[in-house]
């Protein structure tokens, strides 16, 4: 697409039906009451200048540049502070107004640079709107204070501010507060002398979280990226979806160039992108460098030991080498001694492929994904109840909650953009609990304020979950309708929660909760009336992870929570893709569509298609795999886009595990930590390269356009087929449009999916079922997908992982907000500046006994294993649990994390780990973590 | 957990789940989630190890074996 600016209609737009009708410079245009004049006019095709009004922000009125006159109105209102009323007369050229915007548009130009940078370049507004209002001269000279000898602020490493460019329209203080909810920006000074400010210091020490809504809304070049300072202006655009955590935001890659010359200059969101309405974080704003890392891997290599040099080959020899190596071993050892695992951060195309090789062409089961170790409990626990492994609402929903209940999920942090919207809504009025151990920043930040935090401790959620429904039932809380009308299991589950072990009294001693706060908590949550469940990794990541969703499902169906807008149980996803790597089979259970493998009809489908026997038994999980490798029964693997020797746990245990087989191939961008046991590395492709789908966390399936053609020479499904070819297994498509109609012609949920509707329509969520629909934003209406939602009885079963007096701390691991997942992408680029190795949090009692104070290299040492890092005493922590991030190799926080896993699925207990601390006194220790630090690759 | 089989902790971690039902139901509950889940390499690794009482199997994963996968890992439709 040529580079054009997005639509503005100066004002948001309202909901409701457009009742009113208004005339604007003759053109009639109908919308909605409470309807700007500003925004009908730009619905009616009459745009009105204006500089401090954008469609992102509420009005301001402040710019005096939109005056408009009304019929049977007195003077010059501004169009952007009045509402439409019915029958209203609008003009926006008249002698009158056009006078007053060429006096207002004067002033603005006697304090603005005559050689403004940003105005050449096409960055900034003000000589445009000058020319456009008709100035010709300014009366007042233009040796107005323009902070020409302000050095403005350079800090934040991905935009610059310029005093002398900006116009004080407070767009950027107001993008701050309302878009974002960070309100870290303001307006010092009166007059000239105005400047916007980060709170008295520099963007880079700022509460400043860098997710580009200021620079975004700047209508001068103040604020503006460096690279478009560096670069100059994009030319064209492609529209695509981002990579990063499971909102799936939707950006225009703004670049220069065609084709291999292309060079992306900006990610700008995308306002008609329904996940992210035009927002975004400092990850998929800023944080795309790593495409074009010199750490980027170009070839193929292999080598015959990992001990050995790699050396470069053909994509044919690589391929051969792969295909020839994984059938060697399976005439040796049998069929099942080889298995793949797809990536969470490929397409949805990409991952069906691989997915189909390693059926079809391996002649095995043994495809697991990345999910394994985030949200498999979530696919598990929510099919258990309501018949399919998704979440329920899309992000659109929680804009008519009235109680949010966020379950051990950091969504500020790990999910930004749809932390924004939550912290909006609360702005407004909803109330908030937080169950967490850490004081997070949703417990109390800039004009939000949980009612509750609950800090929950480590390994007792299933306790502390039924202590709320025990609350809601036995207080006479529940939707006895709803649960009469829709659910089954309900009188022995009723019995069982109301038992008195269940009680918060009872608990209390269990979760470290007080059971008056449980207690309130559960009532707030009862009485909504829309109560919604938001929950993350700290569900997941336990021993009891499905139990615990299972939970949070028996809780959302006692109160009726569950079918409308508002409510909800609702995984906020890891991974970009994670949602669509499980949907599209890469479980070893499930073929695509979440179908058992056992069942015949639906593996014969797959099979008359593929023209192959399908095994009817489960294949291996990643953990199975491991442990299988070390047994000798497993020799082969295929890893896609993961890297598992660093993001697993028990890190010693993945590492024998990978020494022991025999040919381990990693498709990656980057020589990860897992390519240190490889024998062949297949080069992949960003997403800026990509062709396909991502489905996120609310099952929106977002087209994944490339913006540049692939690096490597092809891409990574093309990969996949000629592997399945080479092994005698011939697999080809024409194009990913291919794959996802195969998708929808084998998958019912999909049935309706097809890339040409998504370019032609927008993204839609699954389930669609026919090429009428346009999906599904709300599962589970008028009935379950299983038909009657299940109540289950959780019982709480401890954690085999226990403190002791040798290993007295729990560990809980996390994520931050500028590092993404193992660091892979973000820490190459300057995303580190805010976060350039791990800690450790502890709190202030627990520092104090052992010794410890902040910036102290400290041992953290668990049952199988021992790192160092640094400390920070942290008030967010409770005693008794501290926290890391696994972003960096170096730390390798997963040294520590045991083989302890969720029942059900095997997802790793990454939050429970019984560790002690100790400062390293040692020399070799301090040594360590200073050379570990100094090889943290540059960005 | 050093020295300790993973199908014999991992069958462990299952079997507490369903600890609290009458023993039938949780033999039934275990060998459900055993045959939809467990890969047939480990359902065997798990028979011989029980048939071999070897020490730490939980006795409820002991009995779920004997009774219900000894002879027959699990039924052929194994849908939820």
């Amino acid at each position: 697409m040529i580079l054009a600016p997005e639509p503005d209609l100066g004002t948001p737009a309202v909901p409701g039906d457009p009742t009113l009708s208004v005339t604007v410079d003759g053109q009639p245009v109908h919308v909605a009451p409470g309807t700007s004049v500003l925004r009908a006019a730009g619905l009616a095709g009459v745009p009105i200048p204006r500089l401090c009004a954008t469609d992102s922000l509420a009005a301001f009125g402040s710019c005096r540049l939109c005056l408009v006159e009304i019929d049977g109105v007195k003077g010059t209102p501004a169009s952007c502070t009045t509402p439409c009323v019915d029958g209203m007369s609008v003009a926006t050229r008249t002698p009158q107004v056009d006078a007053l915007r060429r006096g207002v548009m004067e002033l603005y130009l006697s304090d603005h640079p005559q050689d403004c940078p940003g105005c050449a370049r096409g960055s900034c507004e003000v000589q445009r709107l000058a020319a456009e209002v008709g100035v010709a001269e300014v009366r007042y000279g233009l040796g107005g204070a323009s902070h020409v000898d302000d050095a403005g602020d350079q800090t934040n490493p991905y935009f610059a501010y310029d005093p002398a460019a900006c116009i004080v329209c407070s767009r950027c203080v107001r993008a701050c507060g309302e878009v974002q909810g960070t309100f870290a920006l303001t307006v010092a000074g009166r007059g000239f002398d105005s400047r916007i400010t980060p709170g008295g210091t520099n963007f880079l020490s700022s509460e400043c979280v860098s997710c580009g809504a200021c620079v975004q809304a700047c209508p001068t070049s103040a604020l503006e990226e460096k690279a478009v300072i560096e670069l100059g202006m994009p030319t064209r655009a492609v529209v695509t979806t981002c990579a990063y955590c499971g909102v799936g935001c939707s950006f225009r890659a703004e670049v220069q160039g065609e084709g291999a010359d292309t060079q992306v200059v900006r990610m700008v969101p995308w306002k008609e992108g329904r996940a992210n309405e035009g927002h975004s974080c400092v990850k998929g704003r800023f944080a795309f460098g790593y495409a074009a890392h010199p750490d980027r891997q170009r070839h193929p290599m292999v080598r015959d030991r990992i001990d050995e040099p790699w050396r470069r080959v053909s994509w044919d020899e690589a391929i051969a080498r792969v295909a020839a190596g994984f059938r060697d071993i399976q005439a040796r050892h049998g069929v099942g001694a080889i298995g793949g695992i797809s990536s969470s951060r490929c397409t949805n195309e990409d991952v069906y492929v691989v997915q189909k090789m390693v059926r079809a062409a391996f002649g095995n089961n043994n495809i697991d994904t990345c999910a394994r170790v985030c949200h498999s409990p979530t696919g598990y626990g929510l099919n258990q109840a309501f018949g399919t492994s998704a979440g329920t609402q899309d992000f659109e929903s929680a804009d008519h909650a009235d109680v949010f209940l966020v379950i051990g999920a950091n969504p500020t942090d790990a999910h930004p953009v749809f932390g924004s919207r939550l912290k909006r809504r609360v702005r407004a009025g909803a109330q908030l609990i937080v169950a967490d151990p850490r004081r997070i920043d949703l417990v109390r930040s800039a004009h939000v304020e949980a009612a509750y935090h609950l800090p929950v401790r480590p390994g007792t959620n299933v306790a502390f979950v039924n202590a709320l429904a025990h609350v809601v039932v036995t207080e006479g809380l529940i939707d006895r309708a709803f649960l009469a009308a829709r659910c089954e299991n309900v009188e022995p589950y009723l019995q069982f929660i109301a038992g008195p072990e269940h009680s918060p009294e009872a608990t209390e001693q269990i979760t470290g909760i007080p059971a008056s706060d449980v207690r309130a908590a559960a009532r707030l949550y009862a009485a909504g009336p829309a109560s919604a469940i938001y929950y993350g990794l700290g569900v997941t990541e336990h021993s009891q992870g499905s139990t615990m969703v299972m939970g949070m499902a028996n809780l959302a169906m006692l109160c009726g929570m569950l079918g409308r807008p508002g409510v909800g149980v609702n995984p906020l996803r890891g991974q970009n893709n994670v949602q669509g790597s499980c949907d599209m089979g890469s479980f070893p259970h499930e073929l695509p569509g979440y179908r058992h493998v056992s069942i015949p009809e639906v593996r014969h489908l797959y099979e008359d298609l593929w023209g192959v026997t399908l095994q009817a038994e489960p294949g291996l999980r990643i953990p199975n795999m491991f442990d299988s490798a070390i047994s000798g029964s497993f020799r082969g693997l295929f890893v896609q886009g993961e890297d598992i020797a660093q993001s697993d746990p028990n890190t010693q245990h993945v590492h024998a595990a990978l020494e022991a087989m025999e040919l381990v191939v990693v498709q990656d961008l980057f020589l990860n930590e897992t390519a240190r046991f490889a024998h062949v590395f297949l080069p992949g492709t960003t997403f800026l390269e990509k062709d396909g789908t991502f489905t996120n966390a609310e099952r929106r399936l977002g087209r994944v356009r490339p913006v540049f053609p692939s690096v490597v020479g092809k891409d990574e499904w093309q990969v996949a087929c000629e592997i399945a070819t080479a092994m005698g297994y011939p697999m080809s498509y024409a194009h990913p449009r291919e794959i996802m109609a195969e998708i929808a012609a084998t998958t019912p949920t999909f049935a309706g999916v097809s890339l040409d509707r998504l370019d032609a329509q927008g993204s839609m969520q699954w389930p669609v079922r026919d090429d009428s629909s346009m999906g599904t934003p709300i599962m589970h209406v008028d009935e379950f997908v299983r038909g009657r939602g299940k109540l289950t009885e959780t019982v709480y079963v401890p954690t085999t992982e226990r403190t002791t007096r040798r290993f007295p701390l729990i560990l809980t691991t996390g994520r931050i907000l500028s590092q993404y997942n193992v660091g892979a992408q973000t820490r190459r680029t300057p995303n580190s500046t805010w976060h350039p190795a791990d800690v450790l949090e502890i709190h202030a009692s627990d520092a104090e006994v052992r010794g410890v104070h902040s910036g102290d290299v400290v041992e953290l040492t668990s049952r199988v294993g021992s790192t160092t890092l640094r400390a920070v005493i942290s008030e967010r922590m409770p005693p008794g649990v501290v926290y890391t991030t696994f972003h960096h190799p170096v730390t390798g926080a997963n040294v520590v994390t045991t083989d302890n896993s969720d029942w059900a699925t095997n997802c790793p207990e990454y939050k429970v780990t019984a560790v002690q601390v100790t400062v390293a006194t040692a020399l070799e220790h301090t040594r360590g973590v200073e050379a570990r630090a100094a090889a943290v690759v540059a960005p | 957990m050093t020295g300790v089989a993973p199908v014999v902790r991992l069958s462990g971690d299952v079997a507490r789940q369903f600890a609290h039902l009458p023993v039938e139901q949780a033999v039934e509950a275990v060998a459900t989630h055993l045959s939809r889940f467990w890969e047939p390499r480990m359902l065997r690794d798990l028979v011989s190890r029980v048939q071999a009482d070897e020490p730490g199997i939980d006795p409820l994963v002991g009995r779920t074996v004997r009774e219900r996968l000894a002879a027959d890992p699990g039924p052929t439709d194994r849908r939820a």
